[in-house]
């Protein structure tokens, strides 16, 4: 009897080690499988929709709220040791770049996505009604290969560099790629990776819609911000313009330049709406009806981060975006020539009689701004100086007031907010960039296309208020070197502190106009209404290439990726 | 914690009784300047920046007098706040007893730590630990141990109390007059918190701990079935439940800010900030749970057959492991060990010792879970061979040996062999109302599993001895360790164009050297006095052998081949001189001026920069551990000394405020009489120029911040004297004397080298002395 309770008991130890799914782990929110995610409609919109949320910035900042004007000629941060201002002057290199410069691991994870879904979205039901679910398929077919041309573009925009003696795009990638074989790509011509990505966009243009509007399940205005034919031509456009400029085009081909101006013209005879006449730059980014927008962000709203990072000290902002000098003497005078050409510009009183746009991208001493139209006092010892702010005054003379609303305040107390939202394309810049392929392809009176380069100039300059434009009609009779120049001034002028300048900068392909020495003024007060203007040199750009270092880290895991000339 | 059991057979009854002070190091609390050294050295920082003074000689002469508290406040607000003792006291009663086959034991113990340091707000800790123990001898053969234990810990403390350190470390003595009349307390915009009124304004918050454990052991001798065989059951249940209750939303006060019109030092207005709102709820703010579930049992075989023992054993065992954090769900936690053990003894000289374990983890996939691995192990009793046994000089001598190897799995996650997805943020479309938005939660691949993933393996030899001569009055042991940890998990750096940076793998290696040494001396073993002092000596380095990282562009850059611990930074080449500011290499962390740091320039590009220019400039854990501990008695007086040390190692004195000021921090005497000035530009100074912005130059990890961590430290002694036979019997009284960091031994003198945050931004090192009664009755 007693053996046999023992002989019991050891059998339990045994058969205890014998449990063999006492190890198993249930199964755990936050780990689905891939058969999951395909079969399940919300879980597969969801990695397109994963793709759309990275395609525009949330926010206009580079990084710590810093805007990417500081990386130019345009700006400097009043936070001497701000990371992307460290760049500007040298620190940029393949093991330590700027994350926003470096955008290469979450472009490629975007493309896998896209790769993925498309691989395996036919299959979804996305609708239970057919027909609506055959036309979402369409819908997110489009959607698809026009962010997988989006996102080439990105890198390409990024990394395209010289190699030897041929400009190199990316590695171009259209189907979920295994490990090993990632090892082996290569980098495609520059030319290669531009025909891929239009071949994208070719095939996005069989599926998206001409707008979203209504209330329609597929195209319905809740679904605003997809692609529309709109925003796909738009952004061929773009593309070739690009291709085109010196940096990437070294044998200046000029038919490149015919087809930037071709498919731009076909972009902007397809949108064909008047230009926003109330455009000026601080109004453009929260009036969600605004016009001039072809493709932006959704819309932020309760969002007062933009004044808190730009306002000056005495209104409790962050005074961080410091405009230059360089960017003020751009800007010229109301009757529309640069400040050199001017008959009403007085060196003396430099912020009276200038160009309508000046007073709306600047703060500068003496302006009113905000909701209390607060003086702002810069000259030395003033409540905004760097004097008195020594950590957050301006550096440079001027505080940023384009992109901030009036309708907030941060002082006395916080109140009121307005949305806000960014824009990836807009009609401004398409327009520019048709009137640079236009003068660049035959000059300022070519009108191949419809619209001569001068004529699409006088347009935007007649909005900007420059009415009875005579300097523009004389300049154009100079011809084409002389209207480029205008072109890329009016560039630089229309759409600072949107994020294009450094890329223009860039494809314009000339190192001497990117490192530059940024200047700012040191204003003293004479008395209450007089003040002695002194230049200054604030900040050096320099950068080692007009090209951008590919990651160091791919580089050195893949087999074949040739970093570009001069890292 | 290890249940005491009831062995003995008589009844016993012991209480203690145990009431102390702990007094708070005086000499290692932070000395700050006071107001008037505070704005003589911010006026210093000013002009260092080219800035105005912001105090003016009149304001400098008002902070020296004192004689208007009010306009120019020199407030200590550490005094202000904190006792410089605190009291404890602590009972433990024990009754234990039983019969031939019974026996029980019953522990109560409670301590409290009253107000603690405060002198103000609500503050108290009661702690009630109650373990109990029944031993029955169920038959000849069966045994059964039964243990339960259960305590309740609660913890009182005001809601101002998160906030009191951060404000001791920084804000300056000048900032406001902490209390302006009775209960009306002053502010200042830049310094908005006051401590003084927030601990005697705010409510509280209380911390509920309960714990609770219960085992049952049973031992069945089953010699009847073959000599030599038992079997030994264990199961366990723990269980801990911790809450916290608070009162909220905090209940506000005004405070007010002085203003000053006339020259005659009382306010003229005060301007009010905040309103009064007393009202208050009870929230619950955290709720934690955790259990565990722990079985074991062993069949165990041991015998002798003439010269030769055998002992060995099949051991198996599961652990359990849950836990919630306010109802979160929570993988629970799993693990089955199976081992093999055998030894074998000749005549007790030569010994085997063989393991084979068989240890299961939940991370792996069922095929890869179980893995076994065996450890040898030999040693020889030299002292019991013929020619050391009559040996007078060596009592004992034993060599011992072994090499075995262990699986190592360190990683949490659950389920690092499968490629998986989650879902991520929202993306919104919209045109321009709300209302008409279109919101989409996005899809991610969040891993790529690795099907190849498993154990990684530790591979451990050991080499030791014990040594023991002199009639046994001298004891060394020495033994010297290599562990080697290959295929270590950690992430695989893949080209990131397949949509993710890495995965994980087996990849890691990292290699640990070292030794444990101690020795042991009977200087006096005599009926009425003995004295025995023990010391031990440890130390190794672990070092990096292979890990993720890729071919760096300078070779001290790297990782591998560095100690795990190793602090990497820019080498630091004293501070500026005059004519150096525009000299190469140029730092681009923000202007330079003569009295900042100087860093040499690696890589000689002429340029020092974040991670180029970094290398290894020391570690931050000791490289030797040593320990001292000495007892003495003397008839019925006894003297009990612990001490330790640590050395061979660096401390980052950075991040402390006390050891480094810039922009509105706070200035230590330390900042005040180190620190460069233009006056005396001294490049080797240990503190840089004084500025009032946060500079970045300076304020980076280098070599200027690393101090030598070393100390040795008495930690403890014990004083007593025991009655004996009180009464007759064997009763005992026993009155005790006890203290602890007695006294410390190191560089660092300022602040407490075993944590350079006490008295900075937590509570200050303390010294205990405690007087006890301990009374045992039979």
């Amino acid at each position: 009897m007693k053996n046999t309770v023992y002989i019991f008991l050891i059998l339990i130890i045994l058969l205890g080690s014998s449990c063999e799914d006492y190890l198993d782990t249930y199964p755990f929110n936050g780990t689905y499988s891939e058969e999951y995610v395909w079969s399940t409609p919300t879980f597969a919109e969801g990695v397109l929709m994963e793709v759309f949320r990275n395609a525009h910035p949330s926010s206009w900042r580079v990084q710590n709220n810093e805007l990417m004007a500081v990386l130019t000629d345009d700006a400097v941060s009043s936070n001497i040791s701000s990371v992307p201002g460290n760049f500007a002057q040298g620190l940029q290199s393949p093991y330590n770049n700027l994350s926003y410069l470096d955008t290469w691991d979450n472009d490629y994870e975007s493309i896998f996505n896209l790769n993925k879904f498309l691989e395996n979205m036919e299959n979804v039901t996305f609708d239970p009604d057919s027909l609506v679910n055959q036309r979402f398929i369409r819908k997110y077919k489009g959607d698809a290969y026009f962010l997988r041309a989006y996102f080439h573009w990105n890198l390409l925009k990024r990394y395209a560099g010289l190699v030897g003696d041929q400009v190199l795009g990316i590695p171009v990638v259209k189907k979920s790629l295994d490990i090993e074989e990632s090892y082996t790509l290569e980098r495609e011509t520059y030319m290669e990776t531009v025909r891929l990505i239009v071949e994208d966009c070719d095939s996005a243009l069989k599926y998206v819609p001409d707008e979203y509007t209504g209330n329609d399940i597929v195209t319905g205005v809740y679904l605003y911000g997809s692609p529309t034919q709109a925003i796909v031509r738009s952004f061929i456009g773009i593309v070739y313009a690009f291709a085109a400029s010196p940096a990437y085009n070294i044998n200046n081909d000029i038919a490149l330049w015919d087809s930037a101006a071709k498919r731009l013209s076909e972009a902007l005879i397809l949108i064909d709406g008047p230009l926003n006449s109330n455009a000026l730059p601080a109004k453009n980014f929260h009036d969600p009806e605004n016009p001039d927008v072809i493709w932006r962000s959704a819309y932020l709203t309760s969002n007062y981060a933009n004044e808190l990072a730009n306002y000056p000290p005495s209104l409790r902002g962050l005074g961080l975006t410091n405009p230059s000098q360089n960017l003020v003497d751009e800007f010229g005078d109301a009757m529309g020539f640069p400040l050199s050409e001017s008959t009403i510009y007085d060196p003396e009183n430099p912020y009276l009689n200038r160009d309508a746009r000046f007073y709306e991208t600047f703060i500068y001493n003496g302006s009113a701004i905000g909701m209390d139209s607060s003086k702002i006092d810069i000259y030395s010892g003033g409540a905004d100086s760097r004097i008195i702010n020594k950590d957050n005054g301006t550096r440079t003379g001027y505080y940023l007031r384009k992109l901030l609303s009036e309708k907030v305040s941060l002082f006395p107390q916080r109140r009121g907010v307005e949305p806000t939202f960014f824009v990836t394309i807009s009609k401004t810049d398409l327009y520019l960039l048709f009137a640079e392929a236009m003068n660049e392809l035959g000059g300022p009176n070519d009108q191949r296309y419809g619209l001569s380069a001068r004529n699409t100039l006088l347009k935007i300059r007649k909005r900007a208020g420059i009415a009875a434009d005579t300097y523009l009609l004389f300049a154009s009779i100079e011809g084409k070197d002389k209207v480029s120049e205008i072109i890329r001034n009016e560039r630089r002028v229309e759409l600072c502190f949107e994020g294009k300048r450094y890329w223009d900068l860039r494809r314009w392909g000339d190192i001497e106009k990117i490192n530059v020495q940024v200047r700012g003024v040191d204003i003293e007060a004479v008395n209450d209404s007089t003040f002695t203007y002194t230049e200054k040199v604030v900040e050096t750009r320099e950068y080692q290439s007009i090209y951008n270092p590919l990651p160091y880290d791919e580089v050195i895991k893949m087999d074949n990726l040739n970093q570009n000339a001069g890292w | 914690m290890e249940t005491k059991k009831g062995i003995s057979e008589k009844k016993e009854i012991s209480l203690e009784v145990d009431r102390g002070i702990s007094f708070v190091q005086k000499n290692y609390l932070p000395r700050w300047a006071n107001s008037y050294e505070y704005a003589s050295l911010y006026n210093e920082a000013s002009l260092n920046d080219e800035l105005p003074e912001p105090y003016s000689a009149e304001d400098l002469q008002g902070y020296q007098s004192g004689e208007s508290p009010l306009r120019y406040p020199d407030e200590n607000l550490y005094d202000q706040i904190f006792n410089s003792r605190m009291n404890y006291s602590r009972v433990n009663l024990f009754f234990r007893g039983g019969d031939n086959s019974t026996r029980y034991f019953i522990n109560l113990a409670y301590q409290n730590e009253g107000e603690g340091l405060y002198k103000m707000g609500k503050f108290g800790t009661d702690d009630l630990k109650l373990r109990t123990n029944l031993d029955v001898d169920l038959s000849d053969v069966i045994h059964l141990n039964v243990g339960a234990m259960g305590s309740v810990n609660l913890a009182e403390y005001s809601n101002a109390e998160s906030e009191v350190w951060g404000i001791l470390s920084s804000y300056p003595p000048n900032a406001y007059p902490v209390e302006i009349a009775t209960d009306t307390f002053g502010t200042n915009p830049a310094y908005p918190i006051n401590p003084v009124g927030d601990l005697t304004e705010y409510l509280s918050s209380q911390d509920i701990n309960r714990t609770g454990r219960f085992n049952i052991k049973l031992d069945v001798d089953l010699s009847s079935l073959l000599p030599g065989l038992k079997m030994d059951n264990l199961l366990s249940y723990d269980m801990v439940t911790r809450s916290t209750l608070r009162e909220r939303p905090n209940k506000t006060y005004p405070l007010f800010q002085p203003v000053f019109i006339d020259d005659d030092g009382i306010p003229d207005s005060l301007i009010q900030y905040g309103l009064s709102d007393p009202s208050a709820g009870v929230s619950i703010a955290n709720d934690y749970y955790s259990a565990q579930f722990y079985q074991y049992s062993q069949l165990a075989y041991k015998r002798q057959f003439g010269n030769h023992a055998i002992d060995a054993g099949i051991v198996n065992s599961f652990k359990y492991y849950s836990y919630r954090l306010n109802n979160s769900f929570e993988q629970d936690i799993k693990k089955q060990d199976l081992s093999f053990k055998f030894s074998y003894s000749y005549n007790n000289k030569y010994n085997l010792d063989f393991i084979e374990s068989y240890t299961g983890i939940m991370n792996l996939p069922a095929d890869k879970r179980f893995q076994a691995y065996p450890t040898v192990g030999v040693s020889w009793l030299v002292s019991e061979e013929s020619f050391l046994k009559s040996s007078e000089l060596v009592n004992y001598l034993k060599l011992r040996a072994s090499y075995g190897k262990m699986g190592v799995f360190n990683s949490s996650e659950l389920f690092i062999h499968t490629t998986y997805w989650d879902q991520s943020g929202w993306t919104v479309f919209n045109n321009r109302t709300e209302t008409a938005d279109g919101r989409f939660r996005g899809t991610i691949r969040e891993q790529i599993g690795n099907e190849e993933i498993t154990w990684g393996e530790l591979t451990e030899t050991n080499i030791g001895t014990d040594i023991s001569i002199l009639a046994n009055k001298l004891s060394v042991s020495f033994d010297y360790f290599t562990r080697t940890s290959e295929g270590l998990v950690d992430n695989y750096q893949i080209p990131s164009i397949v949509g993710l940076t890495s995965y994980q793998a087996n990849i890691g290696s990292i290699e640990k050297v070292g030794f444990d040494a101690s020795l042991f001396i009977r200087l006096m073993d005599k009926k009425d006095f003995d004295l025995n002092l023990n010391f031990n000596l440890g130390h190794y380095v672990s070092t990096v052998l292979v890990n993720n990282e890729l071919d760096v562009p300078y070779e001290w850059m790297s990782r591998i081949n560095r100690p795990t611990d190793a602090i990497f930074g820019l080498e630091a080449n004293g501070l500026i001189d005059d004519d150096e500011t525009t000299e190469e290499p140029i730092a681009l962390f923000g202007t330079v001026n003569p009295g900042n740091i100087q860093y040499t320039d690696l890589n000689d590009d002429g340029v020092i920069q974040d991670e180029i220019d970094e290398k290894m400039i020391g570690n931050n854990t000791p490289r030797y551990n040593y320990g001292l501990y000495i007892s003495m008695r003397y008839k019925q007086t006894s003297l009990k000394i612990n001490g330790y040390g640590r050395s061979g190692y660096n401390i980052n004195t950075l991040n402390n405020p006390y050891f480094y000021a810039y922009g509105n921090s706070k200035y230590s005497e330390y900042t005040l009489n180190n620190r460069w000035t233009a006056e005396q530009p001294d490049v080797d100074a240990s503190h840089p120029r004084l500025t009032t912005t946060s500079n970045s130059n300076d304020r980076r990890a280098s070599t200027y911040w690393l101090m030598d961590g070393g100390y040795f430290r008495i930690k403890s002694a014990e004083l007593a004297y025991t009655f004996e036979d009180v009464r007759g019997g064997t009763n005992q009284i026993r009155i005790f004397a006890r203290g602890t960091n007695l006294f410390t031994f190191s560089k660092i003198k300022d602040l407490d080298p075993e944590n350079l945050n006490l008295g900075v931004t937590t509570y200050p090192s303390m010294q205990t002395f405690s007087l006890g009664l301990s009374l045992t009755f039979n």
